[in-house]
């Protein structure tokens, strides 16, 4: 903190200001402002902070935030049903099946995927979509901008706040998720089979938040009105999982456990791909043909060399794209 | 002693030229920017902020470099802009303590001072209402709130009188008056509004096309060069401004049946004068009294 000066005009000014009416506050007179005031470097933590305050001051969060625990509650249900057969029997159902390549990673992964594939996605639109789309509407950034406030700051603070959030959403019932079957599964081994778990699902569960928060503030800021953001990126958003999931049941339709990569060519598609890895597993799909009904196929993780990139490139668009964008004075040129 | 000043500063926007080659000084006190609409008022205001880069020149706020201390410039300059700037939702209250608290204040001092400034600027009970049920009186008063809520050395006020009724008007600038005398605030009032300009503000810049076509005291510049008065005619009659020179006046303007005279001669009597003249040329005489300038005179003279 700094100490400034004390201004010019202080508490002896005891004339009546003007247009006043009556007041429980004595002291009615413009007087300068001479408390402490806090060094620049964290200035984004204000903006963080009113991001947080404004989405838990909404209801509809609250609703929305439980409604996400929704994927989690199946597990927690799959698991309680697992726990209850006798242990050769687990795994000839899929249903109970633990998927490629991990014990228990499969279950975190259908309930961080499941909870980031809509709700996290609807948080996202509640949270995000007005975050600057609202100041831009407000033509609140010229105010906030004339403050000793960058620009990196204001989108630093944004960025934050909304990754915050989410992450809370994202994080809370993964974490409780771990604690059942922790206790679920203790006896069986479950922290001895998979020791790192616990940040393998916590990096997991941070995926979804850092992709939905950056590409969200994008599209906010290319926004006067928080209704055309959230429109246009759950256009983009569906848009492209559609097409990816289309091209690779057309492309691949011979042997869908192939072109596992053009699965994953969409954001929600990078964010499953990304989770995959982190999780180490694979997934289990269901493949329908007429001759033969449905059958089970496994899916091996999609290439991390594609999928990274793709999702690294998507949170970084969302960023520049609103960088690019934040500005205190709309300049028209020409 | 200026705080603020620019030296041939030119803004362009692309092609077009805001702002051409303008030197100028801001003195302590209260200064009020007249233009026209396009003069380059808000250009000058948003390029003093550190907004908007300049394609020339140089120029300084409270002794810091426009083009490389911006921010420490926003530090000690508070803005009230022209447009509305309020989140929906928001009450006035929360408003003004977050722009205390992104000008650096901790948070409950933000608030405090948040009750403070909105209390100054009469919002009284209705600090706590949501922002969107204001009249736009309010929303101006708020918009002042957040200017002054870091407790700035300098205030660019950005037509503060937009939109606002009579009575509004004259509270708004009650405050800005109130604010830039004895308060250690200066205030450069941004207008195009002659009026709100001659009521508060000591000096006056008049700018035109992007560049200041005059400046000076209010006082000086309303000054009237030789004996000048202001003759109401019951009607228009040319035969009066051409006769009235053979009495020792100079016809200054003529408006209908209302014509501005003036007397460089200090021998002339020039109510006997105007009243000769006029029964020369067959007028009658409604009214003659000593001709003030205003500021609008000022204002037409310069930008004209």
């Amino acid at each position: 903190m700094t100490d400034r000066p004390e201004m010019a005009g202080g508490s002896a000014d005891r004339e009546a200001a003007p247009g006043m009416i009556a007041s429980h506050i004595a002291d009615l007179t413009y007087r300068g402002y001479d408390g402490p005031l806090h060094a620049r470097t964290f200035r984004w933590r204000v903006v963080a902070l009113s991001v947080v305050r404004s989405a838990v001051r909404k209801p509809a969060f609250w609703v929305l935030a439980g409604a996400s625990a929704i994927p989690h509650l199946f597990v927690v249900f799959q698991v309680f049903l697992r726990s209850l057969m006798p242990a050769g029997a687990q795994h000839e159902n899929p249903f109970f099946g633990t998927g490629v390549g991990s014990e228990y990673a499969l279950y975190f992964h259908d309930a961080i995927t499941s909870q980031s594939f809509f709700w996290l996605f609807v948080v996202a639109l509640l949270v995000g979509a007005g975050s600057i789309a609202a100041d831009n509407r407000a033509n609140a950034l010229l105010v906030y901008l004339s403050k000793p406030l960058t620009k990196s700051d204001y989108l630093i603070g944004k960025w934050v706040g909304l990754f915050a959030t989410l992450s809370m959403v994202t994080l809370g019932p993964a974490l409780l998720l771990y604690v059942y079957c922790l206790f679920t599964f203790h006896s069986e081994g479950f922290l001895r089979e998979e020791p790192l778990l616990i940040l393998r699902v916590i990096g997991a569960a941070l995926v979804p938040p850092l992709v939905h928060s950056s590409l969200m503030l994008g599209f906010s800021a290319w926004s006067r009105s928080p209704a055309v953001a959230g429109a246009c990126y759950a256009g983009a958003y569906f848009v492209s999982f559609a097409a990816a999931m289309t091209a690779w049941a057309v492309l691949h339709r011979g042997d869908l456990s192939q072109g596992v990569l053009v699965r994953h060519l969409s954001v929600s598609g990078s964010i499953d791909g990304i989770v995959q890895h982190i999780l180490g597993i694979g997934i289990l799909a269901v493949r329908w043909q007429r001759s033969q009904g449905p059958a089970w196929i496994e899916l091996q993780p999609p290439s991390l060399s594609v999928v990274l990139p793709l999702a690294a490139g998507l949170v970084i668009a969302g960023i520049v794209a609103a960088r690019v964008r934040i500005r205190a004075v709309e300049v028209v040129r020409g | 002693m200026s705080v603020a000043s620019v030296r041939s500063l030119t803004v362009r926007y692309g092609p077009k030229t805001a702002i051409g080659d303008l030197t100028l000084d801001f003195p302590e006190g209260c200064v009020g920017l007249l233009g026209p609409n396009g003069a380059g008022k808000s250009t000058l205001l948003k390029t003093m902020l550190g907004f908007l880069q300049p394609s020339a020149g140089s120029g300084t706020v409270l002794g810091l470099d426009i083009g490389a201390q911006g921010l420490e410039i926003r530090r000690r300059v508070g803005l009230m802009p022209e447009q509305d700037c309020h989140i929906p939702g928001d009450t006035a209250v929360a408003f003004v303590a977050y722009a205390g608290e992104l000008a650096g204040m901790p948070r409950r001092r933000a608030m405090s001072r948040a009750h403070e400034v909105l209390e100054y600027c009469g919002l009284g009970e209705a600090r706590y209402r949501n922002v969107e049920t204001y009249s736009t009186g309010m929303k101006q008063r708020i918009k002042l709130a957040q200017a002054i809520v870091h407790g700035p050395s300098l205030l660019f006020l950005d037509e503060p009188t937009n939109g606002l009724d009579p009575a509004g008007r004259t509270e708004m600038l009650s405050l800005i008056a109130d604010v830039s005398h004895g308060k250690g605030v200066s205030v450069i009032v941004s207008s195009h509004l002659l009026h709100d300009v001659e009521q508060t503000c000591d000096r006056v810049v008049v700018m035109a096309r992007g560049r200041a076509v005059r400046e000076g005291l209010v006082s000086d510049l309303r000054e009237l060069q030789g004996r000048q008065i202001e003759v109401e005619l019951q009607a228009p009659s040319p035969l009066f401004g051409e006769k009235a020179p053979a009495y020792g006046l100079e016809l200054v303007r003529e408006v209908g049946e209302r014509y501005r005279l003036r007397a460089p001669d200090a021998a002339t009597d020039p109510a006997r004068a105007v009243f000769l003249a006029a029964r020369e040329a067959g007028a009658q005489v409604r009214s003659l009294q000593p001709a003030q300038r205003s500021l609008q005179d000022v204002f037409l003279e310069a930008v004209e």
